[in-house]
């Protein structure tokens, strides 16, 4: 192929894969970027809601357990007299609502000046006055307090929940305080992953349970977000260099503020493992996008190259055989046209032989005018023979098609041949195949063969050698090979070896028409005629003719 | 033989006819030209040439179907077509068409003499077998 095709191809070839690429790669890329957005949105929003769920929960399982302590101590208050109690009913009710499992830390009963009538618990606080105290003041216009974490008498943080009771002559309050350890486990049940916990503060931001990153209880928080609003708020926070996602809301009537958070990378780590096979799956997708295009894009190159091959040599084989048309037609016009004044030299020729010897002429001259009248001769009869060719050549006439057994055909031409070829010393060597009886024209493989036969005898150059000629049979063809062992044909000849006009032989010998009319000829007959050459070794031509012609071929 | 050994040449190049007819007038025919197939068919109607000799391609009528009135006007009388374009198939629908000889140009005239004399010792033979079963 030209190297212009070359580079024609090639260039298409990047055409065609840059375009297909950018075809594929372009939605791939907008359909992956929207998916992944969306994605990382609603997956991002379904982590918050998540937590955000999970705290609201934790609230109002938080709210529901003091709430029912209030209702047991509310209960006491309303079940049992204050006598019945300081006579030893107390230490009966606490047991029970202690149920062995440690949720108060002790009880006692105070009377309206804020003296401790009644204790029963581990501390020594029997006897002590409250009135001075935040939760014994707001009891005053309420008749019942949950206090903040504080410190007290026993000076260890604790919860206290006091309820009041009125009398005919004033009040007396029936107080409790929260086990901190058990109130804590409760608000930190609620644990997640490594890094996930709930505490409470109070509206001062100090904790009121324990921490694992932060601080212990009543130590300041620094929590920045401690205005009172309504339902639950998610914010970003850094504690201690780390990014905590933090959903807080506040319970039990916005005394405290209940806290949940989570190191961020823990809480989005499912996300961002999903995001890791999204960007994986989009990574396969690309390879395989950019494979299948380079193969596709391989494939039709590929093809077109092929077909524009079939063209060239197409495009080759017209203008060969329009060639062979146009030099055909003028040959035919040429022949005709030179064979009338021929006729009319040769008729003068004759006329001259005639009159020569009467006419008086010098008698040493006579010889040499009929020696001249004869080359004369000569010379009309090498034109008759290029003329005759020319309009072989041209010949467009129909010939009748027979059943024609080629084996034997080729046995009388090859008896034909070997006269001659005897005298140039020329063996003839013949292996006919096993082969159908084949439906052509008889008259034109004669001249076919002849012609085949007389180049190969002359290319032995009177040295003498060997024509070796074979038949076989094919699927829908024959086959004939004529291979000589004369001085072969150089290959810059061999492709104009069909050419009209093209001769090797010295001047006078050849015509230069004997393969371009075979060549004709085949065509005319429906078959294929291929020649090769090795300089001094010799040439093989290979005659294919079909069992049956082809229907609207060409006339034979 | 009573009749006179005649040929009647037909062709349009006049230099071929007037050369041609010297040489055969000096091989003892007696020699007739005509430039033209229509020229020829008058000839025919007053002379009856023992042989004709006929070139195919002519301005006007050609050869070939000049040779088919010949044979049906004159079936006896022998035509050699001669012509410069001469193929085996031009060659058999000659015959076809009753051409005693078909040759191409150009010719040798010993050959053309030859097959002259064959095609009046021909007619002779045909002649004579007619004259013996008269019918």
């Amino acid at each position: 192929m030209s190297a212009a095709s070359q580079r024609r191809h090639a260039t298409l070839y990047r055409r065609l894969l840059e375009n297909m690429l950018l075809i594929c790669l372009v939605p791939l890329f907008l359909v992956g970027g929207a998916a992944y957005l969306q994605f990382k949105h609603y997956a991002g929003r379904m982590v918050l809601d998540q937590q955000e769920r999970l705290v609201l929960n934790h609230r109002d399982f938080i709210e529901s357990y003091l709430r029912g302590r209030i209702a047991e101590l509310t209960a006491i208050t309303n079940q049992y007299t204050l006598e019945q109690l300081r006579a030893g009913e107390l230490e009966r009710v606490f047991a029970v609502i202690q149920q062995g499992a440690g949720i108060y830390t002790d009880i006692g009963i105070i009377d309206d000046r804020g003296d401790h009538m009644k204790y029963v618990g581990p501390y020594n606080l029997e006897g002590r006055n409250y009135s001075g105290s935040q939760w014994f003041l707001a009891l005053k216009s309420r008749y019942l307090v949950v206090s903040d974490l504080f410190m007290g008498y026993r000076a260890v943080p604790h919860f206290i929940i006091a309820v009041k009771h009125p009398t005919p002559a004033g009040f007396w309050i029936l107080r409790a305080s929260l086990s901190t350890d058990y109130f804590s486990q409760i608000v930190e049940g609620i644990r997640v992953g490594g890094t996930g916990e709930a505490f409470l503060l109070d509206r001062q931001g100090l904790y009121q349970t324990k921490t694992l990153v932060g601080g212990d209880p009543l130590q300041p928080s620094n929590f920045p977000y401690l205005s009172p609003h309504r339902g639950v708020r998610t914010v970003d926070l850094k504690v201690g260099g780390r990014t905590f996602l933090c959903s807080h809301v506040w319970i039990f009537g916005d005394q405290w503020l209940l806290v949940f958070r989570q190191e961020r990378a823990e809480a989005f780590a499912p996300l961002q493992r999903a995001l890791w096979t999204w960007v994986f799956i989009t990574l396969a997708a690309l390879v395989v996008v950019c494979l299948t295009t380079l193969a596709i894009a391989r494939n039709l190159v590929g093809f077109v190259a092929r077909a524009d091959a079939e063209k060239e040599s197409l495009h080759a084989q017209l203008l060969a055989s329009s060639k062979m048309a146009a030099v055909g037609e003028m040959a035919a016009g040429v022949a005709h046209e030179l064979n009338n004044p021929l006729g009319i030299i040769e008729t003068l020729r004759t006329w001259i032989m005639d009159l020569v010897p009467e006419k008086g002429l010098a008698h040493e001259d006579v010889p040499e005018v009929i020696d001249s009248a004869r080359k004369i001769g000569d010379q009309v009869e090498r034109c008759r023979r290029i003329t005759h060719d020319l309009l072989k050549f041209s010949r467009r006439v129909e010939s009748e098609r027979a059943r024609t057994d080629i084996n034997a055909l080729l046995g009388e031409m090859l008896g034909m041949v070997e006269h001659r070829a005897k005298a140039d010393n020329v063996r003839f060597e013949f292996e006919p195949g096993p082969l159908p009886i084949v439906v052509t024209s008889p008259s034109r493989l004669q001249q076919i063969v002849l012609n085949i036969l007389n180049n190969a005898v002359d290319a032995m150059e009177a040295r003498g050698g060997l024509v070796a000629v074979r038949t076989w049979a094919r699927e829908d063809s024959i086959q004939i090979s004529f291979k000589d062992s004369g001085c072969g044909i150089p290959e810059e000849n061999l492709q104009r070896v069909f050419e009209p006009f093209f001769t090797t032989k010295p001047v006078g010998k050849g015509t230069g028409l004997g393969l371009a009319v075979c060549y004709g000829l085949v065509q005319q007959l429906g078959g294929e005629l291929e020649v090769q050459s090795r300089v001094g070794i010799g040439t093989t031509f290979t005659l294919t003719l079909p069992v049956v012609p082809p229907e609207g071929g060409r006339s034979v | 033989m009573a009749r006179a050994r005649s040929v009647l040449l037909v062709d349009d190049e006049t230099l071929f006819l007037a050369t041609m007819a010297k040489v055969l007038a000096r091989h003892g025919l007696e020699v007739l030209v005509a430039p033209d197939a229509a020229s020829a068919m008058d000839i025919m109607e007053r002379t009856d040439p023992d042989v004709v000799v006929l070139d195919v391609r002519m301005p006007g009528q050609n050869g070939l179907e000049a040779l088919r009135l010949m044979k049906e006007r004159h079936p006896m009388t022998p035509v050699i077509l001669l012509t410069g374009h001469g193929t085996v198939d031009d060659g058999q629908e000659a015959f076809r068409s009753g051409a005693f000889d078909f040759q191409t140009k150009p010719a040798k005239v010993s050959k053309l003499l030859e097959t002259i004399e064959e095609a009046i010792r021909s007619r002779g033979l045909v002649e004579e077998a007619a004259r013996r079963q008269p019918t």
